[in-house]
């Protein structure tokens, strides 16, 4: 026992002789060795990986989702981390009242975050990274850069929510009230409101075609962030557990901090996201129709031209000519397809097309009929009873054709359009000038 | 002897103000991400109380203890205090509720406290909130379901069935015992849990 040495010895060895950013690769192998990190590291991986295997992984293939998908599992992290950064400085750092009024960034429990932040955030990288190898998007957003920023600093937040609390709380309860006060803060700070909120992640769960990422928005929201992390970080008792009172002087920072991290939001309104002009580019044809897909969703574009193929197909055979559409593109949350042509038939890529179900018949029928582009559609006022009606037999005829039966596991009983009949309700639905809106 | 039976009390205390103030509340979005179906607050409010049915008994201060019925006793005893302070807490809360909810804060409570505390036996009082956070707002994301035995049923359906409160018996039978009879005995010096082996 006389010849090993303790911990701190072998430390106090490697530490000596380095000066600077040098000694940080040693202080995160310390809290490494001593700390609760690998847990939090193993944590933090298992949650974000579950989480990106959840529905189908249906982000794929889209850059915004990708990214703001993966924080969803900021709800269990962000409490886990703070927990455990707060039992790591309330157990680590609890016999070290003496250097509790040191400079801030000489502080043991400075140590701990920033151990906490480089092995959680390099961490949260990798997955992150892993899904977008997996996603491979197609298509890119200039600030998305930005809004992983904004992840990083989330995290930074919530492991010095647990450091502040870890300086204050004895080593039993610091993990639960870090872990607790972190789960509130996620639930009040990040409801998305018409302000800049300090934890919005995005946590998209429809697609997030037709948007991108607003710069201001986001820059804004990194700035709250990082005044919130150095009000935590002022925080500190005078000494240790022993008094554990904060001097005037830095309960006075820590005060002004947060009043400025509270006002910008009021000063700041926007959203995270911002509406713009995409199109479909992904172009192809099923039996001489144009059919175009944003290149997002070109994973589930043939599943949609196979039904297409089927329904043309059946239509053309059986003289139903008016129903074709001369094109056929995919709508967004901001662009209906409509909007570009007029004439065109709509395809909606629903959550659950990307999570693996394939579309039916009835909903491609129901995408390239529907006329959600006209006034009396969109209005205030619900169309006529009428309009239900024929949509519905429109829609009705045209699957029975494909699949004899199909209209009355629908829910269809009434009786089946003609040629003509189809032709001139589709024909008005184009237009806008069906009679009975 | 010193048993740290009043390190819950704070975590109690919150429970029950939330219990008595939010009966009825319910959660429907945790941060950006919507909760569907809402998730009752009185459902999710034993994450608190099995925390702190967890912390009944801190070996911390007196880490010399000789293992004898007495402790053994103390020990027990603690758990049941406690445990019986978070059942009541879910039956008023249960009670305030305009929704039965009863039965399932009370399954809550219970198994959550038997992981909570078979968690503080084997790792360490500081950790039992883990397991207990990470089920609780896993549940939150988990896909709903009607099952009785799938992640989300087990903590937000709103009655509970007498398979699931069996089970949540069972399971908080366990934790306790595991608790009271600490087999790795992490609060004490290993070279005096040794000799009091003998």
């Amino acid at each position: 026992m006389a010849t090993e040495t303790s911990a701190p010895e072998r430390v106090e060895r490697r530490l000596a002789g380095r000066r600077g950013s040098s000694r940080w690769p040693v202080v995160v192998a310390f809290f490494w060795r001593y700390g609760a990190l690998p847990w939090a590291a193993a944590i933090v991986a298992g949650v974000e990986l579950a989480v990106m295997a959840q529905r189908g992984m249906q982000w794929r293939g889209d850059l915004v989702w990708t990214i703001d998908w993966l924080p969803v599992s900021f709800m269990i992290v962000g409490p886990v981390v703070a927990g455990l950064a707060a039992v790591d400085v309330a157990r680590l750092a609890g016999a070290t009242e003496h250097l509790s009024r040191r400079p801030v960034g000489r502080t043991p429990s400075f140590a701990v975050l920033i151990s906490y932040v480089v092995v959680v955030g390099a961490t949260h990288l990798a997955v992150l990274a892993t899904g977008l190898v997996i996603s491979r998007p197609p298509v890119g957003d200039p600030f998305a850069w930005l809004a992983v920023l904004c992840q990083i600093l989330m995290l930074v937040l919530f492991v010095a929510l647990g450091t502040a609390v870890g300086r204050f709380v004895n080593v039993v309860l610091a993990g639960v009230v870090a872990a607790f006060a972190a789960l509130a803060l996620v639930y009040t700070a990040g409801s998305p409101s018409g302000r800049v909120m300090p934890l919005e992640f995005g946590g998209a769960t429809i697609p997030r075609v037709g948007y991108a990422y607003a710069p201001g928005y986001l820059t804004a929201q990194a700035g709250v962030l990082i005044l919130l992390v150095v009000a935590l970080l002022v925080l500190r008792p005078i000494e240790g557990r022993r008094a554990r009172r904060v001097l005037r002087r830095d309960a006075a920072v820590a005060t002004v901090l947060a009043i400025a991290a509270i006002a910008v939001p009021l000063a700041v309104p926007g959203s995270r996201l911002q509406a713009v002009d995409a199109r479909p580019t992904w172009c192809g044809a099923v039996q001489t129709v144009p059919t175009c897909f944003y290149p997002q969703h070109a994973r589930v574009a043939p599943a949609f031209q196979e039904q297409l193929w089927v329904l043309i197909d059946v239509a053309r055979d059986q003289g139903y000519e008016g129903l074709v559409p001369g094109r056929v593109a995919e709508s967004s949350r901001t662009l209906l397809a409509q909007d570009i042509d007029e004439g065109s038939g709509a395809f909606y890529v629903m959550p659950e097309h990307l999570q693996g179900a394939v579309p039916t018949l009835w909903e491609v029928a129901s995408g390239v009929v529907q006329p959600v582009h006209c006034e009396q559609v969109r209005g205030e006022a619900p169309p006529s009873d009428r309009y239900w009606r024929d949509l519905d037999a429109v829609i009705a005829t045209w699957v029975e054709l494909a699949e004899p039966g199909a209209a009355e596991k629908m829910g269809y009983f009434g009786s089946l359009l003609t040629p003509s009949e189809a032709a001139e309700i589709v024909q008005g639905f184009r237009t806008c000038t069906y009679q009975h809106f | 002897m010193a048993t740290g039976a009043r390190t819950p009390l704070p975590l109690a205390c919150v429970a029950l103000a939330v219990a008595v103030l939010y009966p009825d509340g319910t959660i429907d979005r945790m941060g950006p991400v919507p909760v569907q179906p809402p998730a009752p607050v009185l459902l999710l409010v034993p994450l608190l109380l099995a925390t702190g049915c967890s912390l009944a008994h801190i070996p911390w201060p007196s880490a010399v203890v000789v293992l004898n019925r007495r402790v053994l006793t103390a020990r027990l005893g603690s758990y049941v205090v406690w445990l019986g302070v978070a059942l009541l807490v879910a039956v008023l809360g249960g009670a305030l509720a305009s929704v039965d909810l009863t039965s399932g804060v009370i399954r809550n409570v219970l198994w959550l406290s038997g992981v909570a505390m078979a968690t503080g036996a084997l790792a360490g009082p500081a950790y039992t909130w883990i397991p207990v956070l990470v089920l609780g707002c896993g549940g939150l994301l988990a896909t709903p379901s009607s099952m009785p035995w799938s992640w989300h049923g087990l903590l937000f359906h709103h009655v509970a069935t007498s398979g699931q409160m069996i089970a949540a018996v069972t399971v908080c039978v366990l934790g306790t015992g595991i608790a009271v009879t600490d087999p790795v005995g992490r609060g004490y010096l290993p070279r005096v849990r040794r000799r009091s082996r003998r």
